[in-house]
């Protein structure tokens, strides 16, 4: 039973870091919290449900969702995020986010209806039955896909030059600049990355629960927030430990407590308690804003 | 006659929301986007207060304000100790937090809301919608006044010193802790004021009316009519207020264009419609002289 | 001159993580001198100042300010208490005007006023006030204008005019000429100079050396976060120590304005 509560946790927790990546590699290059990336989220679903219900392919279906996503983030990033971040004040791209996010929501709505539509994907996949562990084909593929997403960012981060210059603007904007870092081809990458990631974390929870529906952004959007801070905004390595905590406290106390608060109120409870213990989040913030 | 009290009632405490959250966020400069938290605090005071102990309008309110000045307090002491973007996203989190307890707390009547909530009276004469719309104008006009009062002593520059930069406010002397939490206890009050009104006027009230997407009207409001100006925000208030009623042929695209217009202006117009700085308001300025006496140029 | 003490520091000491920003720093200021603190960048001199003006918490020593120790007092107190510091990087607030932006200053101890518009009659004395500062720096005539308006020259001008309307007993001034112009250099020192004729005690943090010769009667070196040396400028300048931990740094060689 415990061990059957950890790896649904580690499933939520590694769908949660997909998008929480996202959310942290734009802010750790904008200092913009873009919630707008779970727009991206939605989108990736819609996308990758349009693309297999004509193709039945699920790799067009991935190319598709994450591909239209990729391009809406530099998009969004070029006529939107990037011409206002000339604005001192941070509550301006902000508000612009949330804008994004809600016309996004709306369109998905008017444009596929409001109800929810399957995605009828059958993987190949057998259940592995581990002693009492009964681990599903999509929560495999879940894992396994996350596992080398975290593998190919880090590679992406740490061996290729845009990447490590994206490490260097995330921990200090101005040192970045003074090194001659080209900070347009960067803040491209960090947000085509995002919501590359994004996408790819709505497909797969539109397949894990056959569902895709214009409002799954919702959650996400906001949770995300809770656990990016959790881990340190701006900090790769942090959002995927506050994911991977942020679901298995979901999935222990859903499991053992029962429903006291509804489990998306709990990441936010928690988040408020450590703020409160820790001011600068539970890791050091790749951020050096204000 | 009664549709337009409840309209009259529905966009008056928007507009005192919208003028509270201002004082926060659009002098003070301190990101809250969770303000709807602070209207739910103060309904639920009231309406508990009324329903299970009795307590008449005119008392609850008062503790009504009292509850949502001292959680907000408390948030301001927070955000002492919080970088801008981790204090937005806390105001974020409180108000799903709240939600989430008016929800699910049997005490705060759970999923199924509080009802039969009294209207206020005096005397023998309950209040009607009429009359609650004159008492939340009067309310707004008395908010003004007090507003426009403060925004031109001290209190006010000090407000917007630290709002555009916090070490040269304190290095002018100003005391950037006490004035923070002031103005998180002024604007939270204010919404528990604009909450009671509201609890007395429905005599129901659920955990939904107080939700996330509550706060982001209130903040575009604020940031659409342009922070920190009064006039600004009031039009915000109205315009957004009455917005379901008056765009109601196109209600199947409203999120569409609320959203749509959030952009637009933060793109274009990122101090707001009236907002200092503003292209609408140096348009304006070109043209009015404002009454301004003394030390107020712009 | 005299020969009270205004400020002593006191073996004070600053750390940030396992880094030592300041180790054991003495210092006197004497009231009616301009005393200097020069030193290469990243010598701790920002550090040094941020510590008397309450920015920073010394790790260890005490900073004495007229006989009291001010260490871990809050920036607005010591403030009030008649430090009056400038910024490097300016700090206007850019939406208000200028002399709205000294009205703040000027106000700030009127605790009982915090409430009263500026407009009314009984805040007449402050607007007088810090109409007469403006007018000591020379920004009278931009007193309507919005701070965001202004050039860098006439924001050094609004910081020193902040700073003077709070009736300092010391003023702190972080390198009050960077980026100035050769002709804006030369009236800033001149204004400084009245100011200092007038009684004004200044504590100056400079980089470039040459200013810091043409104005200081005292002056103190930084090194690392150590003192190197302390003296009389001339002296202090031709000092071995000084000249090698400037060698190398192009400024060395008066003012690059």
């Amino acid at each position: 039973m415990l061990l059957q509560q950890i790896v649904n946790g580690i499933t939520i927790g590694s769908l949660y870091s997909l998008v929480a990546l996202g959310l942290t590699m734009v802010y750790g290059i904008m200092r913009v919290l873009d919630i707008a990336n779970a727009g991206a989220y939605t989108l990736g679903a819609y996308l990758g449900v349009w693309a297999y219900t004509r193709t039945h392919s699920i790799i067009i279906a991935l190319l598709a969702g994450v591909g239209g996503a990729a391009i809406t983030g530099y998009l969004f990033q070029r006529a939107v995020y990037t011409p206002i971040k000339k604005v001192a004040d941070p509550i301006v791209p902000l508000v612009a986010s949330i804008g994004l996010f809600i016309v996004m929501e709306d369109l998905f709505r008017l444009i596929a209806g409001p109800y929810t539509i399957t995605f009828p994907v059958h993987l190949p996949l057998n259940r592995l039955t581990l002693g009492s562990v009964i681990i599903t084909g999509t929560q495999a593929v879940i894992l396994l896909v996350s596992a080398f997403l975290f593998l190919l960012l880090w590679i992406l981060l740490n061996k290729t030059k845009i990447g490590l210059a994206w490490q260097a603007t995330a921990q200090d904007v101005e040192t970045a600049m003074a090194m001659g870092i080209n900070t347009r081809s960067v803040v491209a990458f960090a947000f085509i990355l995002g919501y590359a990631f994004a996408a790819l974390a709505g497909i797969l929870v539109a397949i894990h629960y056959n569902a895709v529906f214009p409002t799954m952004g919702d959650i996400p959007s906001y949770k995300m927030l809770a656990i990016v801070v959790l881990g340190g905004l701006g900090n790769p390595l942090g959002a995927v430990v506050a994911s991977m905590v942020v679901g298995l406290a979901e999935a222990l106390v859903a499991g053992y407590i029962g429903s006291f608060l509804p489990t998306d109120a709990i990441a936010f409870l928690a988040l408020i308690i450590l703020l409160l213990v820790r001011p600068q989040g539970l890791f050091a913030s790749g951020g050096d804003a204000r | 006659m009664n549709y337009w009290a409840v309209l009259a009632t529905t966009v008056g405490i928007w507009v005192l929301l919208a003028l509270s959250l201002n004082i926060i966020t659009g002098e003070a400069g301190q990101p809250n986007i969770g303000h709807a938290a602070f209207f739910g605090i103060g309904a639920y005071t009231s309406a508990i207060l009324n329903t299970k102990y009795g307590v008449d309008f005119w008392g609850a309110l008062i503790v009504a304000i009292a509850v949502s000045a001292l959680v907000g307090a408390v948030l301001g002491l927070i955000s002492m100790r919080l970088r801008n973007d981790f204090l937005a996203i806390t105001t974020i989190g409180l108000n799903f937090v709240t939600v989430a307890v008016f929800q699910t707390v049997h005490y705060f009547g759970g999923a199924m809301g509080i009802g039969g909530i009294q209207p206020p009276r005096i005397g023998g004469l309950a209040f009607g919608t009429l009359e609650i719309a004159g008492l939340i104008w009067v309310v707004v006009a008395l908010v003004v006044i007090l507003n426009r009062h403060l925004q031109k002593a001290w209190f006010g520059y000090a407000l917007r010193a630290i709002r555009d930069d916090e070490a040269a406010a304190a290095a002018m002397g100003i005391d950037v802790r006490r004035y923070k939490v002031l103005a998180f206890v002024i604007g939270t009050g204010l919404a528990g004021l604009a909450g009671s009104i509201y609890a007395h006027f429905m005599t129901f009230i659920s955990a939904g009316d107080f939700g996330f997407n509550i706060s982001v009207t209130i903040l575009a409001m604020v940031v659409l009519g342009g922070r920190g100006s009064i006039p600004g925000v009031m039009l915000g208030g109205i315009v957004l207020g009455m917005a379901p009623e008056v765009f109601r042929f196109i209600s199947d695209y409203r999120l569409l264009v609320f959203g749509s217009i959030l952009v637009l202006v933060m793109r274009f117009f990122p101090s707001g419609l009236l907002g200092q700085g503003s292209r609408l308001q140096e348009l304006l300025t070109g043209f009015i002289r404002r009454e301004g006496a003394g030390a107020r140029v712009r | 001159m005299s020969d009270e003490i205004i400020l002593r520091l006191d073996n004070i000491s600053k750390k940030f993580g396992g880094l030592v920003a300041l180790e054991n720093v003495n210092l006197e200021v004497r009231a009616g001198e301009i005393c200097g603190l020069i030193g290469p960048n990243g010598a701790g001199k920002t550090t040094l100042f941020n510590v008397v003006c309450g920015v920073y918490r010394p790790a260890g020593g005490t900073v004495w300010f007229k006989g009291e120790s001010v260490s871990g007092l809050p920036v607005h107190q010591i403030a009030r208490r008649g430090i009056a510091r400038t910024f490097q990087v300016v700090k206007p607030i850019p939406r208000l005007t200028v002399l709205e932006n000294v009205l703040i200053a000027g106000a700030s101890h009127l605790l009982a006023g915090a409430w009263i518009p500026f407009t009314t009659r009984g805040q007449r004395a402050v607007r007088e006030k810090a109409m007469t500062a403006l007018i000591r720096v020379g920004l009278a005539a931009e007193a309507n204008l919005p701070a965001g308006q202004l050039n860098l020259g006439y924001l050094r001008r609004l910081e020193l005019a902040r700073a003077l309307v709070m009736n300092p007993s010391l003023l702190l001034l972080d390198e009050p000429v960077a980026g100035l112009g050769y002709d804006a250099v030369e009236d800033f020192l001149t204004l400084i100079r009245e100011l200092r004729r007038e009684g004004l005690t200044v504590l100056l943090v400079e980089h470039n050396t040459g200013v810091a010769e043409a104005l200081c009667d005292h002056m103190l070196v930084l090194d690392h976060g150590k003192m190197i040396a302390a003296g009389e400028p001339a002296r202090v300048l031709a000092d071995q120590a000084v000249i090698e931990a400037y060698l190398g740094k192009d400024d060395f060689l008066g003012p690059s304005a």
